[in-house]
């Protein structure tokens, strides 16, 4: 579990540690030193205590832009004319307090009164217009093909750049999974990954040393083959370790497969029993929500975390469907609400289990959408809102900088595409920091992370 | 094409002489050679082994049975493959209207009925090489009853599945335009009642189905040569299309809609035949398609579309970009160039100077060295098996019976392996082509794409799956097993499971190819000493075999 990335010297090319490489201290810049993330982290917060990040992942694209709309005046004029069928009605808008420094006041989608009232609390934020960005860009940086993140408008090439901040994508590794392999080493069971996913594999959490753990969101299923203490379970159990011990270190593959089957097995054991001695969450959730299935997860993972040693843990959970091609109209709502239900419910499962201040729940998507209408659906596009979540979360605010709505306006790329005027490795690293990464940690979890004014979006305090 | 054939098989006589490619004793004599056809020139005596067969319907079918080993073992590769070329389809859509009779295709029912006609067709059609293919295929061009509403219009996926049937042997150029009209595709990539733009609403042709035929069906994101490997200028590599080419091919793609409707956008919906063109709603205006291919002002909607697709289909990338996955999806992960180059040249000119033939692009596949000499040639050959296809084998191998309802059922293949026909999460199938699993494998820069679907959590909940498949539904567990349940016939295993060195090694050439080493061999049949033999009424040695060696990493990586 601690051995570091073999990475070639033409990756650390691409990672800017060309000077480095090949010499004893390129380890050193990488931070891959077991506890060298973790003991500045620590330092940082003053003592060991719990933090999670838990990263909501919508895929297919969800139009930000239906989410948080400007509901003010000529504000909410602009977007109306941008969208058109598609636009929500001014007076079906959940107002929100405050304005930005624009001027514009905003509203939530009519199918989000959960998340009105987290905002009201202050336990909910909105980052605007954020999406992958190689450095800040404008329209005329776009026109003119000035360093723009390859393959735009592709789904599996922009999940896989916003989960990776490192656009060749060569690393094979995600954000999620280079901050977990900085602080894994505050964990007392290093069996099990810092990194837990009730999504199934995904890039995001892995990276050189850490591949998440996954687990549904029933619980863990523990092979039936060997789930008994009878002779015959044992004598059964004795072969098949031995077949797993004789599939390492021969076929690349079947070594892969013996290693991930070991693992299964023995942290089968130890989740089970923890969850079955966790917390009961009373926290009644969303029925029929797959979202909020997997949060109802998160949340007793949660509660095992004393037991289980966790000091630091990301969690990765998905929703998919909001690639809305066509009917938009009647599709995305269903989604917003199944949304706005799972996050409220889940936020009400960290107050009840005493630790709302100390995980921050925050959404990922492809991309945004297209302001204009195909008719009765929106198109691929670039920027979009995201939200975050959580007690330390500065709430009830708009962070970043909400774009001109326009098509063929000045924030517009072409066919209503708005270019992010915030980039994920920004809205990443404001989550690292707070998560116990230092700042040098965040240069190398994201290497683009210079090129951009801030580091801290300040949505964490 | 004739000296790789050649090559080939002299190789499958190489590797039958000195008793097996992957190490393990080869379970079967070599027969003696067959008669030399009237007129023919064949290459020297080729009998393919029973290992090497098994091998070989492992890459060819949904699994290896008894009965299928024995009949191909004796005969050439080549005879095989070819009688399987020439084998007619078994389709999908005659057999779902017999399971459902009800009219509606868009309940459970419906659902259960397309999976049994599936399962029905894996499990037991003599097509077994047209049907793996298409399913293949299936996971390249990409619909799924997970998207767009599909899951209420089953008629109009088993229709989808049947021109993946019926073209896998046929033209490449065929298969792209039915896949293109097939209303299901229309409906889930978002070509069926895509309008012409009108620049006075803001209105835009979608350009779904445009980017996903270019990027998943036909070229791939980077340009490619003929060995598949990307090509390069400056250090970078060169894209294959851009987003303007995606914007024109979406203005193609414009005006199509169900056959027989009243009018465009209208009502009655026909899943079964092709989408037709309504011209009022086709953008007329002049176009330039990828590598500056200028389609004319004026042209109607199937023009235009021919147009389009023989400029995808004559593209250079075609070859090397769908060889080179179903080379993935039939045989090993992580082909060499130079195999990738035979396979992508047998697509660009079949012998006969015809571009884009099926069946001369599967025989490259199938019969090349690398395909037959396996890990002999590369230590890491092979590719992780699906886990569909994990249990497909089981019950082919152990002649599974139909349920009590005379029907091959099982609606939960996406919940326990998860997989299952036309039931992707997204267009981007259950894995991707370049995946890469985490550590020594990315490491070494391998590709893995199967492994996308293996974590803890799935290997388990699979495991558990096949466990049931053993232990639970057998013929003769009678009320134990669910009447409808699919039963393996476990009667030829006992009778081998007085003596266990025998019994694993049946199960070495039915399910492992023969490839099991004596290490795992012995280990095994010590085991099997120590269980009884009258256990289970005599089914406890063959049960725990099968278990054991279906669960193992060396027999889930198919080599």
């Amino acid at each position: 579990m601690n051995k570091h990335p073999h990475w070639t010297r033409r990756e650390l090319l691409k990672c800017g540690l060309a000077a480095a490489a090949g010499s004893a201290s390129w380890r050193g810049a990488l931070g891959v030193l077991a506890g060298a993330g973790a003991s500045a982290a620590e330092a940082q917060l003053g003592g060991s205590d719990y933090r999670a990040l838990v990263c909501v992942y919508l895929f297919g694209a969800n139009d930000g832009y239906n989410l948080l709309v400007p509901r003010n005046g000529s504000f909410y004029s602009q977007y109306a004319t941008a969208r058109g069928n598609l636009a929500v009605p001014q007076a079906q808008l959940l107002s929100l307090n405050g304005a930005d420094t624009g001027g514009r006041e905003f509203g939530l989608h009519p199918n989000t009164p959960e998340l009105k009232s987290l905002y009201d609390t202050e336990n909910l934020a909105v980052v605007a217009n954020v999406g992958t960005l190689l450095q800040p860009t404008t329209k005329a940086d776009y026109l003119a093909s000035r360093n723009l993140p390859p393959r735009l408008f592709s789904h599996n090439d922009q999940q896989d750049q916003s989960m990776s901040s490192e656009p060749e994508a060569s690393l094979r590794a995600g954000w999620g999974g280079r901050l977990g392999e900085r602080l894994m080493s505050m964990n007392g069971n290093q069996q099990l990954s810092i990194n837990i996913s009730i999504a199934g594999n995904n890039r995001f959490q892995t990276a050189g040393s850490v591949v998440p753990y996954v687990i549904g969101s029933g619980g863990v299923t523990k092979l039936t083959a060997f789930n008994g203490t009878t002779p015959s379970f044992i004598n059964r159990k004795a072969v098949y370790d031995g077949i797993l011990d004789r599939s390492l270190g021969g076929h690349l593959f079947e070594a892969h497969s013996g290693a991930l089957t070991r693992r299964s097995m023995s942290l089968a054991d130890q989740v089970d029993s923890a969850l079955a001695a966790g917390p009961a969450i009373n926290t009644v959730f969303p029925a029929g929500n797959r979202l909020g299935d997997q949060l109802r997860m998160v949340a007793r993972l949660i509660g095992t975390r004393t037991n289980l040693q966790a000091k630091r843990q990301v969690f990765f959970v998905s929703l998919g469907g909001f690639d809305t091609h066509d009917d938009q109209l009647a599709d995305h709502p269903v989604l917003l609400t199944q949304v706005s239900q799972a996050l409220k419910a889940f936020h009400d499962a960290t107050v009840e289990l005493g630790v709302a201040n100390q995980v921050t729940t925050f959404t990922m998507s492809d991309f945004g959408r297209t302001l204009g209408s195909n008719g009765d659906g929106t198109d691929h596009a670039w920027g979009s809102n995201a939200l975050v979540l959580g007690g330390a979360v500065g709430g009830g605010r708009v962070y970043g900088t909400f774009p001109n709505l326009s098509i063929d306006g000045p924030d517009d790329a072409g066919k209503g595409r708005i270019i992010p005027t915030t980039s994920w490795d920004q809205y990443g690293a404001t989550l690292g920091r707070w998560f116990g990464a230092s700042d040098s940690d965040l240069n190398l979890v994201f290497p683009h992370l210079n090129r951009f004014a801030s580091s801290d979006l300040g949505f964490l305090g | 094409m004739r000296s790789i054939l050649h090559a080939a098989l002299f190789a499958v006589l190489l590797l039958s002489a000195c008793g097996g490619g992957g190490g393990g004793s080869d379970s079967g004599g070599i027969t003696p050679p067959p008669e030399p056809p009237p007129g023919g020139n064949p290459p020297p005596t080729t009998a393919v082994t029973k290992a090497e067969a098994a091998r070989v319907l492992t890459q060819a079918s949904f699994g290896p049975t008894q009965t299928e080993i024995d009949a191909l073992a004796g005969q050439t590769l080549a005879s095989w493959v070819d009688a399987q070329l020439a084998a007619p389809p078994s389709l999908h859509l005659p057999l779902y209207r017999t399971y459902n009779t009800s009219g509606d295709d868009g309940n459970g029912p419906a659902r259960t009925a397309r999976q049994e006609a599936w399962f029905e067709h894996a499990l037991a059609a003599p097509d077994q090489l047209r049907q793996r293919v298409a399913f293949a295929l299936s996971e390249i061009m990409v619909v799924s009853e997970q998207g767009a509403g599909l899951n209420n219009v089953q008629h109009g996926l088993a229709w989808y599945y049947d021109i993946l049937v019926a073209n896998a042997f046929g033209d490449f150029r065929t298969l792209l335009e039915q896949v293109t009209l097939a209303p299901a595709m229309g409906r889930y990539l978002s070509m069926l009642g895509n309008q012409k733009p009108n620049p006075a609403t803001g209105l835009r042709a979608d350009e779904n189905f445009a980017r996903e035929i270019m990027q998943l069906m036909t070229l791939g994101l980077v340009q490619l040569n003929t060995d598949g490997t990307p090509r390069v200028q400056g250090g970078q590599a060169l894209s294959s299309y851009t987003q303007i080419d995606i914007e024109n091919l979406a203005r193609v793609f414009t005006g199509w809609w169900f056959a027989g409707a009243n009018r465009f956008g209208a009502n009655p919906q026909n899943w079964t035949a092709p989408m037709v063109p309504y011209e009022d709603f086709h953008d007329r205006d002049a176009k330039i398609l990828v590598g500056n291919v200028a389609v004319p002002a004026g042209l109607g909607a199937a023009q235009d579309l021919d147009l389009a697709l023989d400029t995808l289909f004559q593209h250079p990338n075609v070859g090397p970009f769908i060889g080179r996955q179903l080379i993935q999806k039939l045989v090993t992960s992580n082909p060499s160039p130079a195999y990738v180059g035979r396979v992508a040249s047998a697509f660009n000119d079949n012998g006969a100077g015809v571009r884009g033939d099926m069946k001369a692009l599967v025989r490259a596949i199938l019969l090349d060295e690398e395909a037959r000499r396996g890990t002999a040639l590369s230590p890491n050959f092979g590719k992780p098996r699906e886990p569909l296809l994990v249990q497909t084998h089981l019950w082919r191998a152990l002649s599974a019976a139909r349920g009590n309802n005379g029907r091959y059922t099982y609606a939960t293949a996406s919940a326990d392996f998860g997989q299952a026909a036309l039931a992707a999460p997204s267009v981007f199938n259950f894995f991707s082509p370049s995946y890469m699993a985490s550590g020594a494998i990315a490491n070494a820069g391998l590709f893995s794409p199967e492994f996308q679907l293996a974590n803890e959590s799935s290997i388990a909940i699979a495991f558990n799956r096949l466990y049931t498949s053993i232990f639970r539904d057998y013929a003769g567990n009678g009320g134990a097993s669910p009447a409808n349940a699919i039963r393996v016939d476990l009667a030829n295993l006992v009778a081998q499971s007085a003596d266990p060195a025998a019994l694993v090694e049946s199960l070495n050439l039915l399910l492992s190819s023969g490839q099991m080493s004596a290490a795992e061999k012995s280990a095994l049949a010590a085991y099997l000493t120590g269980v009884s033999a009258t256990a289970a009424g005599g089914r406890q040695r063959a049960q725990e075999a099968l278990y054991l060696i279906l669960t193992s990493p060396m027999y889930l990586v198919q080599k």
